[in-house]
């Protein structure tokens, strides 16, 4: 049996016109679900039945001759960091267990406004702190190209889900690279939005100045459209975007030609950067400058302290987004005979390594004596690197790169000391430090036959010329074969 | 030999400053649309934002700025851009384990107070905006969190907005 592999796009044009089914098309995701998803467990739960009823009422209104919506019948898979009503939103950690929020998301209310089709809860790095999934407590997540390595990570079930054929689109949040380093990871498109335009009401936080959902799909134009039904104001989220949302997709067949297109030195000679992956950037440069691009090298010299930087400020965050998990109201709760002690046991059996090492530096990192020497400092140097990169933007249109520094490594590789798994978001970070925009392209395979992603990235609200840029790259990509 | 309260008052100078919460006279609560109201059934004004469930996000109220700037400048007080701190700490009446308060940048600054009965002067360091708490009953015991057998809390408080007014130590007695 072969996955699906029909595009979003291709999907919502046959359901609108009655070509197909909304409850076929379904139908064949949930068979594929249910033929690999014991091997690659992208979901932490498939939503079968809700999925069905939600096909049937697509497949009524089309009957019906109203309008089902732009994105009608297309299975979308969640990560499962997205609040659902009345379905368990785990963020893949135990603390979350069987967790059922009383709302919706914003995001998955557009979804469902636009016709699209849940199909399941994806897995995560518990809280998305990690970059290969390993860090769920429900479980890795399989590469579908090769299940001995991993998806990357923190939206490692979105990415292998949509690598899969499991679902045409999914959504991810992206705090440090989590939906751009998987999406390379697993040969697909993943994009990152300008922070506040896509709203954050019923993302469980994590790093509050730094985290944004973003899509996940097979082509950068599907992806276009995932993002324009999500993206703008939500008056739930004080932090989201007044100004409307540019419609991005008639761009995406206007060329490059003449667009200003920078290689950033030094996330190209970062550390770890496999030469293969390399090698495969460079093409893709030049395949946007033998499509009329105007390209050329420029410094970026503060983008070296982003990991740093990163590093201490999400911590930072992270520590106090997750003082609310104690026991008290919702999720889970170890009894004890005091409330402080009550607090301790939930905490501890709740959370995992990863999430107990954030938030015991990001603790440290914000208390008294040390909250300016840390945090402050760490918000100083985030300055720095969005001046550099304002800079490079007066002279470019869009900054182009490797996503990740290696293809998809094996499950243990980089778990024994955590800054190596920190190094994978090193060309990532900046557009989270700087609220910017950007988006991972899959650009054939490294040596090791596994997918390689490369990255554009733009200016504050500058997802348009990305788009441009990531369907130019797109288009010289060498062929590539299904997961 | 105990001191009696003539040593007290010859002896000792009276020395007082004052913090004070007032609850702001919204209509709903500072980051959410829940009703601002007393008496109400326990945890029946209670929504995602002020229970600080998952996801959820704070949205100012307009009108607990209004009202605090109204107060500020009653108070003499320079009136200022401001900014929003979490105040961070674990108590099982405050939702997300941080209040939502200000710190550095409050919006209300050196200001005064006259007292109608002796015509004092008291200064006003500061009068910022904050989130309430909810209210923790302590069942057992003496009625205090030592030695209560289990607490009840209730939610309708948490996110009612506040404003903390401290003065600088200028009370000089009891009746002031």
């Amino acid at each position: 049996m072969t996955a699906p592999t029909q595009s979003a796009l291709d999907i919502a044009a046959d359901v609108r016109a009655g070509r197909r089914a909304a409850a076929a098309v379904v139908d064949e995701h949930l068979d594929a679900i249910e033929a690999r998803d014991d091997e690659i467990h992208a979901f932490n739960l498939v939503l079968a039945d809700e999925a069905r009823q939600a096909a049937l009422a697509i497949d009524r209104r089309v009957a019906a001759g109203e309008d089902p919506g732009p994105l009608a019948g297309v299975p979308v898979a969640l990560k499962d960091n997205l609040c659902t009503a009345g379905v368990p939103t785990t963020c893949s950690s135990r603390i979350l267990e069987g967790w059922r929020p009383p709302y919706d998301a914003t995001v998955v209310e557009k979804l469902a406004d636009a016709g699209a089709i849940v199909v399941g809860k994806t897995n995560l790095d518990e809280f998305a702190m990690g970059s290969s999934t390993e860090n769920s407590a429900f479980g890795p997540t399989r590469n579908p190209h090769d299940t001995s390595k991993v998806p990357g990570g923190s939206s490692g079930g979105s990415a292998a889900a949509v690598a899969a054929g499991f679902a045409a689109l999914a959504l991810g949040s992206d705090t440090g690279g989590s939906i751009r380093q998987p999406a390379a990871l697993c040969g697909v498109v993943g994009m990152k939005p300008t922070y506040g335009r896509v709203s954050r009401y019923g993302l469980v936080a994590f790093a509050s100045s730094l985290d944004q959902i973003g899509p996940l799909s097979r082509t950068v134009a599907d992806a276009a459209a995932l993002y324009q039904v999500i993206a703008g104001h939500d008056p739930r989220d004080a932090t989201s975007i007044p100004e409307p949302v540019q419609d991005v997709r008639a761009g995406l067949v206007e060329g490059v030609a003449g667009l200003r297109v920078g290689v950033v030195t030094e996330l190209c000679e970062a550390e770890g950067i496999q030469p293969d992956v390399m090698a495969r950037v460079r093409q893709a440069i030049d395949a946007l400058e033998e499509a009329g691009a105007k390209v050329d090298e420029v410094s970026v010299p503060a983008v070296v302290y982003g990991l740093t930087a990163y590093y201490l400020i999400n911590p930072a965050e992270a520590s106090s987004n997750l003082a609310r998990y104690d026991g008290v109201r919702f999720g889970l709760r170890v009894d004890a005979p005091t409330t402080g002690e009550m607090y301790d046991r939930t905490r501890t059996a709740g959370f995992g390594a990863e999430v107990e090492r954030r938030i015991m530096l990001g603790t440290y990192a914000l208390s008294a004596g040390y909250y300016d020497a840390f945090y402050g400092k760490a918000q100083r140097v985030r300055t720095l690197i969005i001046r550099d990169l304002e800079a490079a933007y007066e002279r470019f249109d869009v900054l182009v790169g490797p996503t990740a520094p290696s293809t998809a490594f094996p499950f243990g590789a980089k778990t024994a000391d955590p800054l190596t798994m920190y190094l994978n978001d090193v060309c990532t970070i900046p557009s989270n430090l700087s609220g910017q925009p950007a988006i991972s392209v899959p650009f054939g395979t490294g040596d090791d036959g596994l997918p390689v992603g490369v990255q554009v990235m733009a200016p504050a609200l500058g997802e348009a010329a990305m788009f441009r840029a990531a369907a130019a790259v797109e288009a010289g990509a060498p062929e590539r074969g299904d997961a | 030999m105990s001191p009696t309260s003539t040593t007290v008052t010859t002896e000792w100078e009276t020395v007082i400053g004052l913090e004070v919460h007032a609850e702001l006279a919204t209509r709903t609560k500072l980051f959410c649309g829940c009703p601002n109201r007393f008496g109400d059934e326990p945890n029946t004004n209670v929504c995602p934002v002020c229970l600080g469930l998952p996801g959820s996000l704070p949205v100012l109220n307009e009108q607990a700025v209004t009202l605090a700037i109204r107060l500020g400048r009653a108070l003499r007080c320079e009136v200022r851009r401001s900014i929003f701190a979490r105040k961070n700490y674990f108590y099982p009446d405050m939702p997300k384990n941080y209040q939502i308060s200000q710190y550095d940048l409050p919006i209300n600054v050196e200001g005064r107070l006259e007292l109608p009965q002796s015509g004092s002067m008291v200064g006003i360091e500061r009068a910022h905006i904050e989130e309430d708490t909810g209210k923790s009953t302590h069942v057992g015991g003496g009625g205090r969190i030592h030695d209560a057998g289990y607490s009840l809390v209730d939610y309708n408080r948490a996110g009612v907005p506040l404003l903390e007014i401290v003065s600088k130590p200028d009370l000089r007695s009891a009746d002031d």
